[in-house]
């Protein structure tokens, strides 16, 4: 039988659907065939067209047959009782229609049902889709579950990461057997000049595999490899961002020279869309040596093993597990350090995916995050549910005939959970529309640094994911009403009054307690998330950020040869600097505090002394000019600061933190104190510097890091080619901007002024995440109050409604309307007082998890914790004052008849 | 005696479809006979509702012929049963009274 001789296989399933049971359906089906391959005979195509346009009718008649058949008295009957031979489909279609009637006719109900899903999927949807793209989807190479990130490790330092030398790259290449290849990279940042203006963009220096180990093509040109004749170095790689901002997507850009750090170098490819390693990298270019050229100055570091300073991108040979690739740079890294003690002591070997190494810092986050949308979606379950079981107990006199006539319980169970799934759906369609903008909200709230977030968006995942989170929010609430369904249909409830049931009401009473607990401990955290907020921005940062604007330069080598030129334009820019009007004081430093930039502790030796045995000195470095401690208000404890007099040819002198001060010299002594960074010790050429100066402690690494030991040594001593700019005014900082370009281009016309900003911006920048997690846990605790306050009502309202007769009575008999109102609220505060006593021991409970993400308050701070128990006090008596009222407020005459 | 059942319209000619096709009606050629007779294409889907509603009614009988000539998958053969034939009776004579007198009015148009 040939091919077209089938009915389209879709069709003929769909047909098989819709169509009768029985032989009569299949009859149906064969009628269709039959047609369908004489049609056949004449034109395949059109046979096909022909049967689907008849399934299609077939499936339009009996749809609408089922919706909208026509009431004979037989079929009422069948629609009231369930007809017991009906099939599940034509069954489950009767049941959606009577859903969708039943929620037409109680738009309150379906209203706040609705919205309460949609609350729920929302929130759920936008942070699935989030974390989706940030910690879940794949990177944009090809098999990039291979690659890995290695990093030296410090073992006796537990998970520290630190960057390689270039010797231990070349080493770790040539005999790792583990990769299929090992590439190393090091973050330049290029200025380009010969254009229109400077411009300054994030770069990568290279060696020639890096494209091969990522296993990445062109879009345009051909990229450079290891055996180009020249390694690529005059060569340079655009990213797709690149190519399109600053060359306005031109093919003819292949062949052009620019001008990087004042070197040429030949545009020869520009790579595809959404390749940026390390994310925000616009430019690659091959490095001249053997190792990636580092950052500061264009020297070959391929055999200084002393100077860590590239990161390495490596892809797993085929079979190699990342531990197994793991355990031989360890044994790699052991024998280094047996062979060159000195620089390689004590270091050891790190293999992590390169998935990993990007997000795994973020994961906590999220999982606060996703913890947060757990609980929120669970009350929003719970609301619901509630809502329903409310809904079951009004509906019992219906759900009682329809089993007297002779339904069964299985049948009224599967209606009711048609309904909820149904109700389920109604929350979210507009639940997934509420995530889509909720996802573009939090991408905007979103701190800087969080990788790929460029990438979220919807897709057919989050499209799943909503779908699934519908569909099983629908079961979960579905299952409430059916509850407590065995004693209305056996109780002969068309005689009894409607009371709503014993184990009915204890679960509406559960749901309440659990909800008002699950809201507390989102409020908790809240709570704690905002004190610990403002306990950092109330914390010092031992400086004073008001009024100080900041730029940072990088001088080019091949413009500034030596010291001595670097000196005199930080000299004279200074001075121009100085006297803009407006500008109180001025300075420079090579990185500012609080300020993401590559830091590291360095070794120094103290004239005199040796560091006992595991522990060496240690100390943040620094260089800065005159004015930078003025500028920013830190301190001078002792001694003085870094003076104008600290000339090239002066005295070498430093200036030491507190932290430092207490470290090395806790019983004094540290004015006059003699230290060294570079030379040895034990040479008597060595220059000592002596220390001049104690300056207050700033909180270099974050308001939240303990402040570390930091030297600082005068500009004109040891200038470095990055600096920052730091200058005070008395109004607003920004608006010394374009004097500042100015007074900058006056000096050097090429030199790009990048990353100005206010250092009230620094610090505020600083606190991001911390912003992002208070704000995202902020929102989730509201709206989980809101859900909660909701149910609460619905639950008293329901129960004072169900007690009216009762209550009539009472006021009949003479009883006070306040012991009515009286009564009404202290039910409801009983079972807010549980929900509370409930959730205040499950914030006690997870206090372990809390103490990580909290600072500067304790995980079981008795404020935040009375605050919020206070706080659902307050909600409670509000959710049950309106019934309370009405009860107070019912006509006893009426009262007593209404049954 | 119960009054015969009302018939629609689609019902009418359902039914004298099935008689004027005779002992082998089964749904396709009582399609074929209907979209001639009224000169219109029949929406096949509404006829197989309106064999099930009719056959509920008890108006119409099927029964599956003795053959399997469709891999178990019988024709549904159609008759129209007494109940059936009175409906069709009664529409008639509530029809022919109802244009007694105008049959120079409805006649087709020279």
């Amino acid at each position: 039988m040939s091919r077209s001789a089938r009915p389209p296989g879709i069709a003929a399933a769909l047909l098989s659907v819709v169509a009768p049971k029985g032989w009569a359906g299949a009859s149906m089906a064969a009628d269709l065939e039959e047609e369908y391959h004489e049609r056949c005979r004449r034109s395949p195509l059109k046979a096909r067209a022909w049967y689907w346009r008849a399934v299609a009718q077939v499936s339009v008649a009996y749809g609408w047959e089922r919706l909208h058949g026509r009431g004979s008295e037989a079929d009422v009957a069948r629609d009231l009782r369930g007809a017991t031979g009906s099939t599940p489909g034509r069954s489950f279609l009767q049941d959606l229609r009577y859903a969708l009637r039943g929620f037409r006719h109680t738009p309150g109900f379906t209203l706040v049902a609705t919205l309460t899903l949609a609350l729920g999927i929302g929130a759920a949807t936008s942070v699935f889709s989030v974390a989706d793209a940030v910690l879940l989807h794949p990177l944009p190479f090809p098999h990039a579950g291979r690659l890995v990130q290695v990093w030296v490790t410090r073992p006796a330092r537990g998970d520290y990461r630190e960057v390689a030398s270039g010797p231990t790259y070349l080493d770790w290449a040539h005999d790792a057997h583990s990769f299929s290849g090992l590439a190393a990279y090091r973050r330049i940042d290029f200025n380009i000049t010969g254009g229109e203006r400077p411009e300054r963009v994030v770069g990568l220096s290279i060696t020639p595999n890096f494209f091969r180990v990522l296993g990445v093509s062109a879009a345009l040109g051909r990229l450079p490899a290891p055996g180009d004749a020249d390694r690529g170095t005059a060569s340079v790689v655009l990213s797709d961002a690149l190519w399109r901002s600053s060359f306005g997507a031109d093919p003819g850009v292949l062949g052009r020279t620019l001008i990087l750090n004042g070197k040429p170098r030949t545009v020869v490819a520009v790579l595809r869309p959404g390749i940026d390693f390390p994310e925000g990298t616009r430019l690659y270019a091959p490095s001249p040596y053997r190792v990636p050229m580092a950052p500061l100055e264009d020297t070959d570091l391929s055999t200084d093993r002393g100077s860590g300073y590239l990161s390495m991108v490596g892809r797993l040979a085929d079979g190699v597990s990342v531990e197994a690739a793991e355990a031989e740079m360890t044994a790699l890294a052991q024998a280094e350090a047996r062979a060159y003690p000195d620089t390689n002591a004590k270091k050891g070997a790190r293999v992590v995916s390169l998935l990993d190494d990007m997000v795994g810092d973020l994961r906590p986050t999220f999982f606060v995050i996703l913890g947060a949308v757990g609980l929120l979606m669970l009350i929003s379950c719970a609301n619901v549910a509630n809502l329903l079981t409310v809904r079951a107990a009004r509906r019992r006199r219906e759900l009682a005939v329809r089993v007297s006539i002779g339904a069964s319980l299985g049948r009224v169970r599967r209606q009711l959970m048609t309904e909820s799934v149904v109700l389920a759906f109604l929350g979210g369609v507009p639940g997934f529309l509420l995530s889509l903008a909720g996802t573009r909200a939090l991408v905007h709230l979103a701190p800087a640094g969080i990788p790929r977030l460029a990438s979220v968006g919807v897709d057919p995942r989050v499209l799943g994911f909503a779908l699934l989170a519908t569909l099983v929010t629908g079961l979960l609430f579905g299952l409430a009403p059916m509850v407590g369904l065995k004693e209305t249909a056996t109780a002969g409830v068309l005689r009894t009054t409607n009371t709503g049931g014993g184990r009915a009401a204890l679960l509406r009473d559960g749901v309440v307690v659990v909800e008002v607990a699950l809201s507390l401990l989102l409020v908790v955290g809240a709570g704690l998330m905002l004190r610990t907020f403002r306990a950092l921005d109330a914390a010092n940062p031992g400086l004073d950020p008001r009024g100080v604007l900041v730029a940072h330069v990088t001088l080019s080598n091949a413009k500034y040869k030596d010291d001595a030129a670097m000196i005199s334009f930080y000299d004279e820019a200074l001075q121009r600097i100085r006297a803009i009007p407006g500008v109180r004081s001025a300075g420079t430093v090579l990185t500012l505090p609080m300020h993401w930039a590559v830091r590291g502790t360095f070794g120094f030796s103290i004239q005199g002394r040796a560091p006992e045995a595991g522990d060496d000195f240690l100390a943040g470095y620094q260089v800065v000019s005159p004015g930078y401690f003025a500028t920013l208000r830190i301190p001078v404890l002792r001694g003085r600061a870094i003076e104008a007099s600290d000339r090239q040819d002066a005295p070498l002198v430093a200036v030491v933190n507190e932290a430092m001060a207490r470290r090395y010299w806790p019983t004094g002594g540290v004015l006059g104190a003699r230290i060294t960074m570079w030379g040895d010790p034990a040479d008597s050429a060595t220059q000592w510097a002596t220390v001049v100066g104690v300056v207050g402690n700033t909180a270099m690494d974050g308001l939240d890091k303990p402040p570390q030991p930091q030297m600082y040594i005068p500009m004109a001593q040891g200038p470095m080619n990055a600096s920052t700019f730091v200058l005070r005014t008395d109004d607003d900082p920004y608006a010394l901007a374009p004097a500042l370009r100015h007074a900058v281009a006056e000096v050097d016309p090429d030199l790009p002024l990048y990353g100005l900003r206010s250092m009230r911006d620094i610090v505020a920048d600083s606190l991001a995440q911390r912003r992002f997690r208070m704000l995202i846990l902020s929102l989730f605790a509201g709206t989980a109050l809101l859900l909660a306050a909701v149910g609460l009502y619905g639950v008293i309202s329901f129960s004072v409604a169900q007690r009216t007769r009762e209550i009539g009575i009472r006021i009949t008999l003479g009883a006070a309307r306040e012991s009515v109102v009286g009564r009404v609220v202290a039910r409801s505060f009983g079972r807010v007082g549980l929900g509370i006593t409930l959730g205040l021991l499950a914030s006690l409970a997870s206090r372990r998890l809390i103490a990580s993400q909290v600072f500067g308050v304790s995980a079981t701070d008795p404020v935040t914790y009375a605050a919020a128990a206070l706080l659902f006090a307050v909600v409670a008596v509000a959710a049950s004052a309106i019934p309370a009222a009405r009860a107070a407020g019912v006509d006893p005459v009426i009262a007593v008849r209404t049954e | 005696m119960t009054q015969p059942q009302l018939l629609g319209t689609f019902e009418q000619l359902v039914l004298s479809a099935i008689l004027q096709v005779g002992d082998e009606a089964y749904p396709p050629p009582v399609l074929a006979c209907i979209e001639e007779s009224t000169g219109r294409s029949v929406n096949r889907g509404s006829l197989y509702v309106a064999l099930d509603r009719l056959e509920r009614k008890g108006l119409l009988r099927s029964r599956p012929d003795d053959e399997d000539g469709r891999e178990g998958r019988p024709r549904r053969y159609l008759e129209v049963t007494p109940e059936g034939l009175a409906a069709l009776r009664d529409v008639r004579a509530s029809l022919l009274a109802s244009w007694r007198g105008l049959e120079s009015r409805l006649a087709d148009e020279p």
